[in-house]
């Protein structure tokens, strides 16, 4: 062995493409089959492509970097399952791009958040969380309720999504703009035409409580109820 | 001949630079969001600085690569490290004291926790330690092939391109610019920047080695060429992104979900197998002897630790995702290859604990030396640590909790910044030409307050850790969760305080060392010519 | 290659130096080399008893036939077997009884106050006193009756949820929808702080009380006592959900108020609702 090392040692070339022979194996093992091998997404009723307000307010989530404190991913635990829900089934991130698993959990997961609080308890807890909860060492994002959401780029995002596959319809990406505005407006008149597209799971209110604007805020507070109320659970099947 | 290729080297660098120049440009034109107009105008000023400059010397008549080792760039390397490295620990400990006193996150956009977060981590990753890093392979595989680095414009490239990669990450994510993807955070244009650089660098470095006097291959270069060949390929393979338009830095993942997630782990694990490990290792498999003036202690566990590291780091990403929704079979092989991995993994320990043998004295005498072996310490510690989180029912009370970030800061204080700091108190006065470093006295200082403070903290976040997961998981007999989640909130709370003076303490120690770092640069030249100095061998065209 | 001797420990180099480093020629030490070979060996089993190794569509499974979400289902079902057995016929009954039962509140507050915290604290506050916008649990001033069927009712299915049996109410928006102008809600605002005993107009607050006989009685009765089947609350009970101050009242009064209290229905048991609701209204009794 060590002969034959010896002999290795002496081309750098040689050396640099047997380092990257020997690393490679791993990830091909770990990482291709999750593509090839079916059942690793699972069949769920029920997910959907984010509506354009809420992939918004997924890339606000992003952008804020929540997932530094908080979790998307409830584990197969005991514990896990008893305090936040039922586990999280893969299905439930097939159109994460990126994931948002986290891997800290300075504050609880949110992966089943959607629909526990009000909407009016997450602007104030997002506005000053330790007003709310005392003892939190959550920040404060005030700034949220203050900026006016940037729609204009909705369009591209939800082609770009499409190219990496999501399968965003024609329709959907033209509309993004009007969905993305009137989803939270209750009273445009408009819910026809986002069941339409989206399902009827789709959440229409004033989310952030200033019916004139549609800001950050309604964003982050409609993708925040929506998580987890998408995929039909095997747990809910059976009750 | 060689003057050619330097000319031709020159022209496809001018190429190079002239495309970063128009995608800054396209940047800073169409974009529409301050930061990202703001990267636009740094790109576009770098890339065109380096533009004239390649132009300008362009018909310069060009002499042969002289036959002397080839010092300035690593000097700035040595620099940038220490730079960042202050930036990096500072913010570390305003992150520890934000926790501890929440009200430090000021509710503002720019300094909230979440955006500083990822400043931290790419300004000590990838910014003191990737600079360290550059900056010890150019010395290493200079005075071990003795040969000169086999460009004149090359190192420049690299070690440019690479900070401006670092520079545009920290300076995006106050502006909210990132991936979201935890170690791989800067945009596309960011990682293409890097991506440049890197195959400058592992090209660099392979010519380097082609030009070398010596037969063989030293076993620190297996590791620096570890280190870049792997970075290469996991930087490419996970930040596969689609951009959304020019006007905005956004773009997104080309990977979704659980696939995305094993993604991502398998390039941060690697990150930390291949830069804050195998790198590193590098680094020590050449100070450490050199500093002692022992030889290695075993050239066959070096090749059992070289390619055990090398082929069993890749299949550990998965311990980052027990009990998700990762099937179970990738989370069954990425535990049982991190316990076969503790073992090629404590071959190094051995090795570099073994070769201070027959020295003993000089770590007493020697605080450089102490660095250097107390470091090798807290790698076995995080790497046994490592290979115990690892195992699944273990890692159901570790995971999501600070029992990870006690692991990382073991291996990242105790090893990452140890082996550093030693390796630099030698490499300054080398490469510097400087009688030895200014202050013996306060360089023990370093030592002292960095071993307490990182005690400190990992003890901290030991406790922590361990007595969150606890709390989250107990019951009471009937059944019921004995203790709500904000009840471990409320406990933590000193337990951030604690590690946040811990950092304190270590952030001071670092402040002493760059100091101590700049009065040396400050002092006298070494009179004497050293060995160092004589003329090179012409190089032998070859592997 | 000349290999020469290092003095030390006397082992021969392997021959080659680079800038004066040199190597020894060591061998493996066998405990290192076992101890590799055991890992594996620990490995190996392992692969043959859980899921392992892929192959293009499927892995193996394994000879325990093992699955983390089976094993996971299998506890939790456990404990809620567990639970019930152990809580059940305690929390089985009437709830009235179960209420005034100070032995078993000394028993279990404690205990129950998890579920509280994990669950409600957020908007009631981590000792049930409320704040503002979220009512005040501890202080036997109800909206919606009070009785201990209708809180567990409240609990399940929530106030102005979206669950279908959801209790609905809504404090109208008199000003936006200008049902009322701004000076008769100066005057009812007037009328709410003279019930109240706070300094006001006395002119105004008597217009004020017939506009509220008019347009609020329908809802919060005669007198502002409240309606307790409407969930419109008491107005001269100072547990003001938004406040009792001009500033709030004329806010309450011109945009209107429609709080919403979630559904637990989906997310908690039956039996952790009543440990729950349990916990909420011992707060209101001191018979322990
Ligand atoms: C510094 C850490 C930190 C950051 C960053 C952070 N949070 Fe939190 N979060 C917490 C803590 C601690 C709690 C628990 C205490 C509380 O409810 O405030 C919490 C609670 C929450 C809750 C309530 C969850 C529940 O089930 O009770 C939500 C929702 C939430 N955060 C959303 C967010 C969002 C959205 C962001 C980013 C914009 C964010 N958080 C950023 C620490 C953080
Ligand atoms: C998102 C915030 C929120 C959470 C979480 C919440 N509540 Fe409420 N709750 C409210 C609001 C708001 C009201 C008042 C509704 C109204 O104004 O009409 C309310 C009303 C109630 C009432 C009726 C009070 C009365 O006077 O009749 C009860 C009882 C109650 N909550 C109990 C609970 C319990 C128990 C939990 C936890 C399982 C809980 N709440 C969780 C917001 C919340
Ligand atoms: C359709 C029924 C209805 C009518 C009519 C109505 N209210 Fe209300 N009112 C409510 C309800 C329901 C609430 C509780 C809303 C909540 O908690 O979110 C409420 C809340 C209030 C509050 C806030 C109490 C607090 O604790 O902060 C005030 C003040 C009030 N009403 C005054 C009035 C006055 C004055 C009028 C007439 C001008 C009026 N209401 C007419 C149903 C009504
Ligand atoms: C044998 C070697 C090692 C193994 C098997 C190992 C294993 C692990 C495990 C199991 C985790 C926890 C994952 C989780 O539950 O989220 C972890 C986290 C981590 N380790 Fe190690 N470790 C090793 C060595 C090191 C070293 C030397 C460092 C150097 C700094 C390091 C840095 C990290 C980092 C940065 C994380 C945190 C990742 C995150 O953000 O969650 N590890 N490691
Ligand atoms: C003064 C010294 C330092 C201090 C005070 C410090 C502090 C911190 C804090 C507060 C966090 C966030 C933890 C959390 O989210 O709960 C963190 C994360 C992290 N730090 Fe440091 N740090 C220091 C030095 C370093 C160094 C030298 C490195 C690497 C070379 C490093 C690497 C990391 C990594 C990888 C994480 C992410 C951990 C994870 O996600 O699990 N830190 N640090
Ligand atoms: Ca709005
Ligand atoms: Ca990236
Ligand atoms: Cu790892």
């Amino acid at each position: 062995m060590n002969t034959h090392h010896q002999k290795l040692e002496r081309h750098s070339v040689g050396f640099a493409i047997a380092i990257l022979l020997v690393a490679s194996i791993g990830g091909i093992v770990e990482i291709a089959p999750l593509f090839t091998i079916e059942n690793t997404v699972e069949q769920v009723d029920g997910m959907r492509p984010y509506t354009p307000l809420e992939q918004a307010g997924r890339d606000i989530y992003v952008r804020e970097g929540c997932y530094a404190c908080h979790s998307q991913m409830i584990r197969t635990l005991r514990s896990d399952v008893d305090r936040y829900g039922p586990y999280s089934l893969a299905a439930e991130s097939m159109y994460d791009h990126p994931h948002q698993w986290g891997s800290k959990r300075t504050g609880p997961d949110l992966a089943r958040v959607g629909g526990k609080y009000s909407d009016a308890w997450h602007v104030a807890h997002l506005n000053a969380p330790r007003d709310l909860v005392e003892g939190s060492v959550m920040p404060g994002y005030p700034f949220l309720a203050a900026t006016a959401l940037n729609t204009a780029t909705l369009p591209a995002a939800l082609t770009a999504l499409r190219r990496v596959g999501v399968p965003y319809s024609d329709a959907q990406i033209a509309q993004a703009q009007r969905d993305a505005i009137n989803q939270a407006d209750p009273d445009a008149g408009y819910e026809d035409d986002l069941i339409e597209r989206y399902g009827d799971k789709v959440q229409i209110r004033d989310f952030d409580g200033d019916p004139n604007r549609v800001t950050e805020m309604d964003a982050l507070v409609a993708y925040l109820q929506m998580l987890g109320t998408l995929a039909t659970l095997p747990r809910e099947d059976a009750q | 001949m060689t003057q050619q290729a330097t000319r031709i080297e020159r022209g496809l660098t001018a190429i190079v630079l002239f495309a970063v120049l128009l995608l800054g440009i396209a940047i800073l034109g169409w974009g529409q969001q301050i930061g990202y107009v703001l990267h636009g105008w740094i790109i576009a000023l770098v890339a065109g600085w380096g533009l004239l400059h390649q132009i300008s010397r362009l018909s310069d008549p060009e002499a042969a690569i002289p036959l002397a080792y080839k010092d300035d760039v690593i000097r700035w390397g040595i620099l940038a490290c220490f730079g960042w490295g202050i930036v990096g620990f500072t913010v570390g400990d305003v992150l520890a004291w934000q926790l501890a006193v929440p009200a430090l996150n000021g509710d503002i956009d720019l300094t909230n926790f979440g955006r500083l977060r990822p400043i931290h981590t790419t300004a000590v990753i990838f910014g003191f330690g990737g600079n360290a890093l550059i900056a010890t392979s150019f010395y290493v595989v200079q005075r071990t092939s003795r040969a000169r680095l086999a460009s004149e414009v090359a190192p420049w490239i690299v070690l440019g391109g690479y900070n401006l990669f670092v520079l545009l990450a920290v300076t995006g994510y106050p502006f909210g610019i990132t991936q979201g993807k935890e170690y791989a955070e800067p945009e596309w244009y960011a990682d293409l920047v890097l991506t440049l650089a890197w195959i400058n660098y592992l090209v660099l470095y392979l010519r380097t080695l082609a030009r070398r006097a010596e037969p063989h291959i030293y076993v620190a270069n297996w590791y620096y060429l570890g280190f870049i060949v792997v970075i290469a390929m996991l930087h490419v393979v996970n930040n596969l992104a689609m951009p959304v338009s020019i006007t905005s830095p956004k773009s997104y993942s080309l990977w979704a979900g659980v696939q995305d997630a094993m993604t991502q782990w398998w390039y941060g694990h690697n990150a930390v197998g291949f830069l804050l490990t195998a790198g590193f290792l590098g680094m020590m498999y050449y100070f450490l002897p050199k500093a002692v003036g022992r030889p290695i202690y075993s050239y066959r566990l070096s090749i059992i630790g070289f390619w055990g590291i090398t082929f069993l780091y890749l299949w550990a990403g998965s311990h980052h995702l027990h009990y998700t929704a990762l099937p179970d079979w990738v989370q069954y092989l990425g535990m049982t290859m991190s316990i076969v991995l503790l073992v090629p993994s404590w071959g190094s320990v051995f090795n570099g604990i073994l070769t201070i043998n027959g020295a003993w004295d000089k770590v007493r005498t020697d605080p450089a030396v102490r660095f250097m072996m107390v470091a090798v310490l807290f790698y076995g510690l995080a790497t046994f640590e490592g290979s115990f989180l690892a195992i699944r029912p273990v890692n159901t009370l570790s995971h999501y909790t600070d029992w990870t970030v006690g692991h990382v800061h073991a291996g990242a204080l105790g090893w990452v910044a140890f082996i550093t700091f030693g390796a630099m108190y030698k490499l300054v006065p080398w490469v510097w030409r400087r009688e030895g470093i200014y202050s013996l006295q306060l360089e023990a200082w370093h030592f002292w307050l960095a071993l307490t403070g990182t005690l400190i903290y990992v003890g901290a976040m030991w406790n922590s850790g361990i007595t969150q997961a606890l709390m989250w998981q107990t019951y009471d007999p009937v059944g019921n969760f004995v203790f709500a989640f904000i009840d471990t909130v409320d406990a933590m709370r000193p337990y951030y305080t604690a590690r946040a003076i811990g950092g304190f303490l270590y952030l001071l120690g670092a402040l002493i060392g760059a100091y101590n770092i700049y009065m040396t640069v400050r002092g006298p030249r070494l009179a004497a010519p050293e060995p160092d100095r004589q003329p090179l061998p012409q190089p032998q065209p070859g592997g | 290659m000349k290999s020469d001797i290092d003095p030390h420990s006397g082992r021969p180099t392997t021959g080659h130096e680079w800038d004066g480093l040199k190597e020894l020629d060591t061998p493996v030490p066998t405990a290192f080399r076992i101890w590799l070979l055991a890992s594996f060996g620990v490995c190996v089993p392992l692969w043959l008893l859980y899921p392992a190794w892929p192959y293009v569509s499927d892995y193996t499974r394994g000879f325990l036939g093992y699955s983390s979400r089976d094993a996971v289902e299998a506890a939790v079902a456990d404990r809620a077997r567990a639970r019930t057995e152990a809580l059940g016929p305690i929390l089985q009954g009437d709830l009235e009884t179960l209420v005034h039962d100070t032995a078993l509140k000394s028993a279990y507050q404690q205990k129950f106050s998890v579920l509280y915290r994990d669950n409600c604290a957020a908007c009631h506050g981590r000792d049930r006193t409320g704040q503002p916008g979220f009512p005040n649990l501890a202080d036997d001033h109800w909206l919606w009756s009070g009785s201990p069927e209708e809180v567990e009712w409240t609990v399940l299915h929530g106030i102005n949820h979206t669950s279908d049996d959801t209790r609905y109410a809504e404090m109208p928006a008199f000003g936006r929808d200008e049902m009322l102008d701004r000076t008769e809600i100066n005057a009812v605002t007037d009328y709410l702080l003279h019930l109240n005993a706070a300094p006001h107009d006395a002119t105004e607050a008597a217009i004020g009380a017939e506009l509220f006989a008019e347009n609020c009685s329908a809802c919060h009765n005669d007198g502002a006592v409240g309606g307790l089947e409407t969930g419109a609350p008491s107005l001269v009970d100072e547990a003001w959900i938004y406040g009792g101050d001009r500033a709030s009242l004329q806010q309450t009064l011109i945009h209107g108020r429609q709080g919403v209290m979630p559904g637990w229905q989906e997310r908690l048991s039956p039996e952790e609702i009543r440990m729950i609701v349990l916990y909420v209204l011992w707060a209101n009794n001191d018979d322990g």
